[in-house]
């Protein structure tokens, strides 16, 4: 790896900055180890978001996670939009820049979505040398986060966790691990999780992401809305424990609730970290029982 | 726009089909369209790009991206028009407004903020009804407090300015928008903010008096949150001189060439308006 992993930090546990709590946290300046802000909310001339940012800044480490980078789109990697990103890090100081390992534009039309990507051979080849010249332009670990998906394609030549290890390995680059999207994609395409995170590169995650999902039955959406259900803290407690330990984010964007609770429900991943700490477990579920 | 030239041809042309898929609009029920762009029904269509998972079959799982796309993009053109959508409620927004604008002007930026930045031009050119101009003053009015809340901020008047300030080019900040409405409109549009569409849907909305001429200016205070004030014609024609880039003296000269009515208001209140002006940072010497 170009980065050593462990000359990168981890921060702790963190909440994704979001509107509904800034004043809460000016009021209080809660105990909270660091915040991960969305990037395109704060790539833009001027005006509140940037003058919250750098209020932000005085107290807390923030984290960059890009939403708009599109990797995997068919079109040139947008140098205008890099320059911006590359602008902000600059502000924030961001240890580490993150974003998806999906497509989301065609020439003339952005689907501002997290759209997946064919898992072939000449995709991953397509997307990691994409990936490598981010990195190398950002000046920073780059990190791509996995999605949660809904759809699989007929040419697709591996799984997901296959296609992913093998995009961060060919561009040295990072894993940003959203545990709940590992569970979601689970349910949605009929495989166990345990097969995802037995075959990753743990080595390269810098940074895993927590949330809650919806279950509709047939389908399961992440949605961002709700308290991390316990089938995810289970593979959070396994990952986080094979990965030595990284920094972990919860992330509510919908169906807002108090801060105060929003911040308990991040602070239980503290439970599992402890909990494997003390002893190896057989299964994760042990954890939940 | 073109494409990157190392991008294979079998994920281009997928992207490009699923793009098509998912771009098209839903109906009101949130359902995809049951026939494919080529006319193919769609079970058959995704079958032939997509897997069925243990549940759902391809078409299935296409439509959440496509109810996804939209419900995404319909409530951000939502948030960004609060009048707009009060005037017709969510339903007809999405319908008559929304919808159509997104079909011909589908978001091109990285960033979803942008995304209502051609639909006071899409008003002017497809919406035809009685009350076109009135949603056609809506739809600016709403913009300008979007375009207002991170438009760039410029250079404050400098506190101890000389003689040549008066010969300085001045312009307004961009974050400064002017209106000249025939009606109260931003008292209107306060009164049916203080209620969401779905209220305005069971109830008459409030009368909009067009009684007179009103200026307004739209503007980003000190606190950063978006304020508006309304002002008299004159002033107000002043301050459109400074938008476009003008000099004091310049101005000076313009009024000069006006009635003495006007002449005369301006002369009486000139120094303080210049001093609201400075105070309030509307102006910038760019």
């Amino acid at each position: 790896m170009g980065v050593d992993r462990k000359s990168i930090p981890n921060l702790g546990i963190g909440l994704g900055l979001r509107i509904p709590h800034y004043d809460d946290i000016f009021a209080h300046k809660p105990d909270i180890d660091w915040f991960e802000i969305i990037s395109e909310n704060f790539m833009i001339e001027g005006g509140k978001p940037l003058d919250t940012l750098r209020r932000i800044l005085e107290f807390y480490p923030v984290v960059q996670h890009g939403v708009s980078l599109a990797i995997g789109s068919p079109d040139p990697l947008d140098f205008d939009y890099l320059k911006k990103l590359k602008e902000l890090t600059k502000l924030t100081k961001t240890p580490w820049v993150s974003d998806h390992l999906c497509w989301g534009r065609l020439p003339g039309a952005h689907y501002h979505d997290l759209l997946p990507l064919p898992y072939t051979q000449e995709v991953i080849d397509y997307v990691a040398e994409r990936a490598r010249i981010v990195q190398d332009y950002l000046e920073l670990p780059f990190a791509l986060e996995n999605l949660s998906s809904y759809v699989a394609f007929k040419q697709d030549q591996m799984s997901e966790w296959e296609f992913y290890s093998a995009v961060v390995e060919k561009a040295d680059i990072f894993m940003m691990l959203d545990v709940n999207n590992i569970y979601v994609s689970s349910r949605n395409h009929g495989f166990d999780p345990r097969d995802y995170y037995n075959n990753i590169p743990l080595d390269r995650v810098i940074q895993i992401h927590l949330a809650g999902h919806s279950d509709f039955g047939d389908y399961v959406l992440d949605t961002h809305d709700y308290y991390v259900r316990d089938e995810v803290w289970a593979i959070y407690a396994e990952v986080y424990a094979r990965t030595g330990g990284v920094s972990t984010l919860l992330e509510w964007d919908d169906k807002f609730v108090t801060f105060e609770e929003t911040w308990k429900e991040a602070l239980k991943a503290k439970k599992f970290q402890k909990l494997l700490s003390n002893r190896q477990l057989e299964t994760p579920q042990e954890i939940i029982v | 726009m073109t494409y990157d030239l190392r991008v294979p041809s079998a994920l281009k042309r997928e992207q490009q089909w699923f793009g098509s898929i998912i771009g098209r609009p839903i109906d009101e029920h949130s359902q995809m369209m049951s026939l494919s762009p080529s006319g193919l029904p769609m079970e058959v269509e995704a079958s032939r790009h997509l897997v069925p998972s243990p549940t759902m079959r391809p078409e299935q799982r296409i439509q959440i991206y496509n109810q996804q796309y939209w419900w995404r993009l319909l409530r951000a053109l939502q948030e960004s028009f609060p009048l707009v959508t009060r005037l017709f409620g969510y339903r007809n927004f999405n319908r008559l407004i929304a919808v159509p604008y997104l079909v011909k002007y589908p978001p091109r930026h990285w960033a979803l903020a942008p995304l209502g930045d051609r639909l006071v031009q899409w008003v002017a050119e497809e919406y035809e009804a009685p009350n076109q101009q009135l949603v056609a003053d809506a739809a600016r009015l709403d913009w300008a407090f979007v375009a207002s809340f991170t438009a760039e901020q410029w250079p404050e008047m400098p506190q101890n300015a000389g003689e040549e300030i008066t010969t300085r080019m001045l312009y307004c900040q961009p974050h400064l928008h002017l209106f000249q409405f025939g009606a109260d409109l931003l008292k209107y549009r306060q009164d049916c903010l203080e209620h969401d569409p779905d209220y305005w849907e069971a109830n008459p909305l409030p009368e909009l008096i067009c009684d007179k001429h009103h200026y307004f200016v739209v503007y980003r205070n000190p606190r950063l949150d978006i304020s508006w004030k309304e002002i008299g014609e004159i002033e107000y024609s002043l301050l459109l001189q400074f938008q476009q880039g003008a000099s004091i003296e310049q101005v000076c000269e313009w009024l000069e060439k006006q009635s003495m009515a006007v002449y005369q208001e301006a002369a009486d209140h000139l120094q303080k308006w210049f001093e609201e002006w400075t105070a309030r940072d509307w102006l910038t010497p760019g």
